[in-house]
Formats: structure tokens, C-alpha cells, sequence
């Protein structure tokens, strides 16, 4: 890296950042992240413009790829420990089964993009179906992406092709409950 | 009526062919004219929602939203579109010249029906491109409104601000869109600046925006054979707008204005 894009801002390194961020994603009111941090919104506005800038002037994407670590990383962090999103039993069963079960992770991956086309906030949905919120499963899809660079292609492709599988499945569900794609009576 | 007897030999083979193709053409070209009327129906309804959407802040959620959803719908249709021409026009071809030989002066029969289905092929792509463009242009529409409006609300919020001890004027920086702490010029306590959630959004706007402004650029650059000097030229114009815009943030702009030229030199990315 040309400068030392690593440097902790205002006393905020990297994995605080990527901690805080995670949390706040999570639904995590801020004021609670912010005093565990001992900083204050001016301090963490600040932060949350420079470490962004700091991932796209970086041109070995080491911050940025260490971001994705630290976000997805479920190692207790010593001052957000305690600041913690609400989850329901079921979302945290789900959210388990998310992480483990590469499969049931694809699934809901195809599901969530065919949400998303039909006009549903995915996110939302996903939230609302399976009690899994989007920083959580935006960790979970991080550790299963470093995944990728370590299996057979053949076993990925089968992991991509389940995935287009449930989407489609499930968006054939979302248009059935909207009566329909708009070409769907056109025949060739 | 298109399971034909390929055992048939000669001439019988051959107007059984040249049937099937005519045929399917006919199918094919109808197919794609009520695809395209399909795009346009659903295009016309949601365009000028999506862009009164846009025009009020209160909406941008049922926008976005809004937007995925005719977005995903065009997708359908040209997803319907990809299928049909692999399992009804390019299935045929392959059977076609499976059956009669490159050298057989029929062949040609078959090589006008590809071409002719591949060109309307390409003919409604075009359309659901250009139909796709419309949809996302929303996007951008009203920028340089939203833009204008950030920066009246952030100056009436300057023009305001006062210490919390004193009462002194306080100066705050034009383009602060995020939380700041400035000391009073009188009394020197602390005082933070926060310029509300829209200004917030202020280094978002302006990167659309400058892209916006610059698009003419963008497209010569594109049209142009993608060289060095039509990419430094767009690039310059780009974060010209954007140091405008955002002047405290000049010095990460030039980073990454030297950053992209070199990418691109090197035959690396083409993103500014």
C-alpha cells in the first residue's frame, strides 16, 4: 500500500470500524455503538467518510479485503460485545443454519435477488420470513464467498446452479401472488 | 406439425423444410412483436410513476422498489425471449444442418432463416436495451433538483449556526455534509455542526451527478475505441465536476483520478 491505509482514525482501526458498521447494518441503534466506542456522531461521520475513501484509493485492496474479514469475522469484539441486535430464536436457528449449511444459503440468496425483481425490499423479506437481518447475512455470504476460492469449480457451479434453481422457484412464488409476470400470456 | 420426416429424401424433404422454416419465422417475428409490445405497455404505465416517485423525497423506498420490480419484469421478458430462440430457432438450425449438407444448395435456405430470426433477435434487444435505459435514466433525473435543494438546506443550516455558550456566529465549511466539531471563534468552546440526514447524502448525489453531466464524454469515449486520451478527457471533466462539488474532498479525488488513469494505461479498469 502507498500510504498506510491501515492507521487507526480518531483511535478507530479497521475491525472497530467494520464492528460498528456490522452492528449498525444489524439495526443497532447508534447512539449505544458510538458511547461503547467513547466517540461521538462528528467523530464516527468522520471515520465512516475516510475508511471508505481510504478502500477505494487503495490499490492492493488489502483494506478493503480485511474490511470483508473483520465484517464477517464473529470473534467477540472487547467494547461491542454487549451491543447486540435483536434476534428471535427462529432467526438465530435460521442464521445458523445459514452459515453451515451452504445449500439453505443458496436458497435463500436465490429468494432474496427474486424478491428484489419483484418489487419486494429482499432484505425486508428475508428479515420477515426467516428473522435474519441483512448485516448478518451479508457476513454470512462474505465467509462463504472466501469459501469459493478454495473448492472444486465443479462444486461451485453446482452451488450457483442450486441458486438460480431457488430463484427461480421462488419467483415463480412471488408471481403467483401478484397474478402473474406481465408476459406470461404470450405464446410463441 | 414440425416433426417432419427426415427420411424423406429430395424435393418432399426439401418443401418440408422450407415449410417448417417459413413457418417458424413467421412464429418467431410475431413472438418478438408481442414482446416488444409487452416492454412498451409495462414501460409507458411505470415510467411516468417512477418519475414522480423520484420527485418526491418522502418516496425513494417505494421508488427503489418500484423500480426492481419493472426492472425484473422487463427481465422476464427478455429471459422468455433468450429461452424461446434457443429451444424453437437455434434447436432448429442445428437439426437443419444435421440433415442437409453445406454443400447441398438448399443450405442457403437455412442459413436466410437463421439470419433473418438472428437479426429480429438483435433488433428486439436493442429495444429492451433501449427500454431498459429509459427505466434506469429515472435514476438520474432529478439530480441537479436534488442537488440544489442539499445545498439550500445545508446553507440555511450554516447561516444559523451559533455557539451553544455565546451565541457568536460560528462559520461552517460550504460543502460540510457530514457531523463536524468547530471550536467558537469567541469563546473557543466546542460546539459540533450536524448538517441533517439529507446532506448526508451529498457525496452520493454529486458522483451521480457529475457522471450525469459528463455522459457526452463517457459516450465518446465509448464510441471512440476506448483510448487513453478520450478516457483521460472524461475522467479530467468527471472530477473536475466532483471537486466542484465537493472541494474538501479534492485531495481523495485526485487519488483516484491518477489511480483509474493508470489502471487504464495499463489496460486495467475503465471505471472513474
Amino acid at each position: 500500500m502507498a500510504k498506510d491505509y491501515l492507521e487507526p482514525i480518531h483511535g478507530i482501526s479497521l475491525r472497530d470500524y467494520a464492528a460498528m458498521a456490522k452492528r449498525i447494518a444489524q439495526g443497532v441503534d447508534e447512539e449505544p455503538i458510538f458511547r461503547a466506542m467513547g466517540i461521538d456522531r462528528a467523530i464516527w461521520d468522520e471515520i465512516n467518510t475516510l475508511w471508505p475513501q481510504r478502500m477505494a484509493e487503495d490499490e492492493t485492496f488489502e483494506v478493503t479485503i480485511l474490511y470483508s474479514q473483520y465484517f464477517a469475522d464473529e470473534t467477540p469484539h472487547p467494547k461491542l460485545d454487549a451491543v447486540k441486535a435483536d434476534i428471535s430464536a427462529e432467526g438465530a436457528a435460521n442464521l445458523e443454519r445459514v452459515k453451515a449449511d451452504r445449500y439453505f444459503y443458496e436458497e435463500l440468496s436465490g429468494a432474496r435477488e427474486a424478491a428484489f425483481e419483484y418489487g419486494l425490499d429482499g432484505s425486508q423479506w428475508l428479515l420477515e420470513t426467516f428473522g435474519i437481518n441483512l448485516a448478518d447475512f451479508q457476513a454470512a455470504a462474505m465467509k462463504h464467498g472466501e469459501e469459493n476460492f478454495r473448492i472444486d469449480p465443479e462444486q461451485l457451479r453446482e452451488y450457483l446452479d442450486y441458486q438460480c434453481e431457488m430463484k427461480a422457484k421462488y419467483a415463480e412464488k412471488f408471481a403467483a401472488e401478484r397474478g402473474g409476470n406481465v408476459a406470461d400470456d404470450v405464446e410463441f | 406439425m414440425f416433426d417432419v420426416k427426415r427420411s424423406r429424401s429430395g424435393k418432399a424433404a426439401e418443401a418440408a423444410w422450407r415449410q417448417e422454416l417459413e413457418d417458424l419465422e413467421t412464429r418467431w417475428f410475431a413472438f418478438l412483436e408481442k414482446m416488444e409490445a409487452k416492454m412498451e405497455e409495462l414501460c409507458s404505465a411505470a415510467l411516468p410513476e417512477l418519475r414522480a416517485l423520484r420527485r418526491d423525497p418522502d418516496s425513494e423506498q417505494v421508488y427503489l422498489r418500484m423500480l426492481a420490480g419493472v426492472e425484473g419484469q422487463l427481465g422476464h421478458i427478455r429471459d422468455k425471449v433468450y429461452e424461446t430462440r434457443d429451444a424453437k430457432v437455434i434447436d432448429t438450425w442445428y437439426r437443419f444442418r444435421e440433415e442437409i449438407a453445406f454443400a447441398d444448395a438448399f443450405y442457403g435456405t437455412g442459413n436466410a432463416f437463421r439470419d433473418n430470426c438472428e437479426d429480429r433477435y438483435h433488433a428486439f434487444e436493442e429495444t429492451y436495451l433501449d427500454w431498459h435505459n429509459l427505466v434506469r435514466a429515472t435514476l438520474r433525473e432529478n439530480l441537479e433538483e436534488e442537488y440544489r435543494q442539499i445545498l439550500e438546506t445545508l446553507d440555511a443550516n450554516r447561516g444559523v449556526f451559533r455557539c451553544r455558550q455565546c451565541g457568536a456566529p460560528i462559520s461552517v465549511p460550504a460543502d460540510c455534509f457530514i457531523s463536524v466539531h468547530l471550536a467558537c471563534p469567541a469563546c473557543a468552546t466546542q460546539n459540533t455542526f450536524d448538517p441533517g440526514s439529507k446532506a448526508r447524502k451529498l457525496p452520493f448525489i454529486a458522483r451521480d451527478l457529475a457522471e450525469k453531466r459528463v455522459s457526452p464524454l463517457y459516450g465518446a469515449y465509448q464510441q471512440g475505441g476506448r483510448t487513453d486520451a478520450l478516457y483521460r478527457t472524461y475522467l479530467r471533466a468527471l472530477y473536475d465536476e466532483l471537486n466542484r462539488m465537493l472541494p474538501a474532498l479534492r485531495e481523495h479525488h485526485e487519488t483516484l483520478y491518477h489511480k483509474y488513469i493508470a489502471a487504464h494505461t495499463q489496460g486495467g479498469q475503465h471505471h472513474g
